[in-house]
């Protein structure tokens, strides 16, 4: 019986495998997509951040010009992994359209080492993504200790499992091309929106600090600004929880959603 | 594969009462059979008689309602995952990743199925020369045409050396030159690896190869045998309701065919309609 188990273990692990080598490869291939995908945040950053910080000046209450970049900086990466981790992880519906995901779902694996495969896979390609903007933040007078990027890095590892998860979760409503713009425009594109990536929760009227509130991606990147602006003195003003307050959240999410996609794969046939 | 001990010969594939019912409607009602290991076994029906519902139970795909299946003795709801490593599918539709490469496609599902990393190299090259894509390697499934898909899922299908091939509708909208390639090398292979063949088809000139066929329909089978058996069984039938003489002129033209006997125990009806006047009106619907 122990040798069955390991046996069985054997055939899970390399299922993971599988799951994690097949979208690295894909997405290493994909010149152009890697391009593109890096590009957007990027275009975000400078358009927006040079925009608004500028629109800003002079009110005394906000931050101005290279200090708006800095506090623009945690949430473009916040926004770069969530937009990743969920298209990585929706394209499980393409694996299911062009019938590759029969291959998958008939092989001698269990359905969680299916599930562990493409979180692992989807959040290695959202972390690649998120990771390329790092150096960038050296312009903008960043600097990162050991410490401070391990901590980032873990900040970001907890919104890629918790958002490739979450495509999981949420793949089967946007089987259709209406369902997939319907998720993205009043789900997805709201997470990101309501994050705080623009603007400290603080600043928002009373019922959109609610929402703000709801929002996982919130407490992930308030997280990060934490951790890189704990020696600069306009901290107070831009973080809203404690940083073990955010961890707890991020990470609970992160379990929670883990879970529901165990759930949703397993009826998944 | 390892086999269970205390027991002689076991079956390839046995069948033994299997139900499945899909909302209100008896997909599978009440369905034996068995397969001898190292016969090729067609199930032979019109659409929607329940032969790919029958081909997903005994491949651990949908669990069945009622009745049991077992491979090599492995019942496949208590042991799927020994019935899985035992098997070799070709689906229906696609299954294949068409952004990876042949080479690729191999590589993954030779990790899926257990196989030594040493030897898989090897084996995916003897795989792929055996269906004649070994110049193709390193393309992208993208650039393949539908023939040469359907000979690559047929090569990925038995790169584990499976003991039992399960085939559905292998040679749906294939070429006949494809059509001939894929059953020499299921022929090839059961010489070779002895290897089971387990075939849906609702080709008459496929059926006829097969050294077994069930004929199903309405989720159950309405006859069984090898194809001269089904053959001489239904000559005899018609000549007593004396339909061999009102058709004397065609069955003078040549032997009996498949399709004869298909269509006198299946009936003329369209199977996947309501009624003869709905799928009247809805082919002029479309058109």
């Amino acid at each position: 019986m122990t040798g069955d188990l390991r046996l069985a273990l054997s055939y899970d692990l390399r299922t993971v495998y599988v799951m994690w080598l097949r979208d690295v490869k894909r997405f290493l291939r994909e010149k152009p997509r890697v391009l593109a995908m890096v590009a957007q945040p990027v275009l975000y950053f400078i358009i927006l951040g040079y925009g608004l910080g500028n629109e800003f000046r002079g009110d005394e209450g906000f931050l101005v010009g290279q200090e708006y970049m800095q506090f623009l900086f945690p949430g473009v990466i916040g926004m770069t992994i969530l937009f990743a981790s969920v298209y990585a992880s929706v394209a499980i519906i393409w694996d299911k359209e062009f019938g590759f995901m029969k291959e998958i779902l008939a092989a001698p694996s269990s359905r969680a080492s299916i599930v562990l495969g493409k979180v692992l896979g989807g959040s290695s390609l959202a972390m690649i993504q998120g990771a390329i903007l790092i150096p960038m933040a050296t312009y903008w007078d960043i600097h990162f200790t050991p410490a401070s990027l391990l901590k980032v890095l873990g900040f970001m590892w907890l919104i890629a499992v918790a958002f490739t998860s979450f495509g999981l979760v949420i793949a089967p409503l946007m089987q259709s091309h209406e369902g997939f713009q319907v998720v993205m425009s009043f789900l997805i594109l709201p997470l990101f929106l309501l994050s705080g990536v623009f603007f400290p929760v603080w600043t928002a009227p009373e019922s959109m600090k609610i929402m703000m509130k709801a929002d996982p991606l919130t407490y992930a990147i308030d997280g990060m600004r934490q951790v890189l602006f704990k020696d600069v003195t306009w901290i107070e003003y831009v973080v809203s929880f404690t940083l073990a307050k955010d961890l707890a959240v991020i990470a609970g999410f992160a379990v929670v959603v883990l879970a529901a996609a165990f759930l949703v794969m397993r009826r998944m046939d | 594969m390892s086999r269970p001990a205390g027991q002689g010969q076991v079956q390839a594939v046995e069948v033994e009462g299997l139900t499945k019912r899909f909302g209100g409607r008896l997909a599978v009602d009440g369905v034996s059979f068995s397969v001898r290991s190292g016969e090729v076994f067609g199930l032979l029906g019109p659409n929607g008689a329940g032969k790919t519902t029958i081909m997903r139970i005994i491949s651990t795909l949908t669990p069945p309602d009622g009745g049991s299946a077992s491979i090599l003795g492995y019942d496949v709801v208590r042991h799927s995952r020994r019935v899985r490593q035992g098997i070799g599918l070709v689906f229906q539709e696609p299954s294949l990743d068409h952004r990876m490469t042949a080479y690729e496609n191999l590589y993954l599902h030779g990790l899926l199925y257990g196989m030594g990393l040493r030897d898989l190299k090897g084996r995916i090259g003897e795989a792929l020369e055996f269906v004649g894509l070994q110049d193709r390697a390193r393309s992208l499934v993208r650039t393949f045409s539908g023939g040469m898909r359907r000979r690559l899922e047929l090569a990925r299908a038995f790169l584990h050396r499976p003991d039992i091939l399960i085939l559905d509708e292998p040679t749906v909208g294939l070429d006949p030159q494809s059509r001939r390639a894929i059953w020499d090398y299921i022929f090839h292979l059961r010489a070779r690896d002895r290897v089971t063949v387990f075939v849906t088809t609702h080709y008459m000139d496929e059926a006829e190869k097969c050294d077994r066929v069930a004929i199903i329909d309405g989720g159950r089978v309405v006859a069984m045998g090898s194809p001269s058996e089904l053959k001489t069984r239904v000559r005899a039938e018609m000549a007593d309701r004396g339909e061999i003489v009102e058709r004397a002129e065609r069955v003078e033209r040549g032997p009996l065919t498949l399709e004869d006997v298909f269509v006198n125990i299946t009936g003329r009806e369209l199977r996947d309609s309501g009624s003869e006047q709905q799928s009247f009106v809805r082919m002029k619907g479309r058109r």
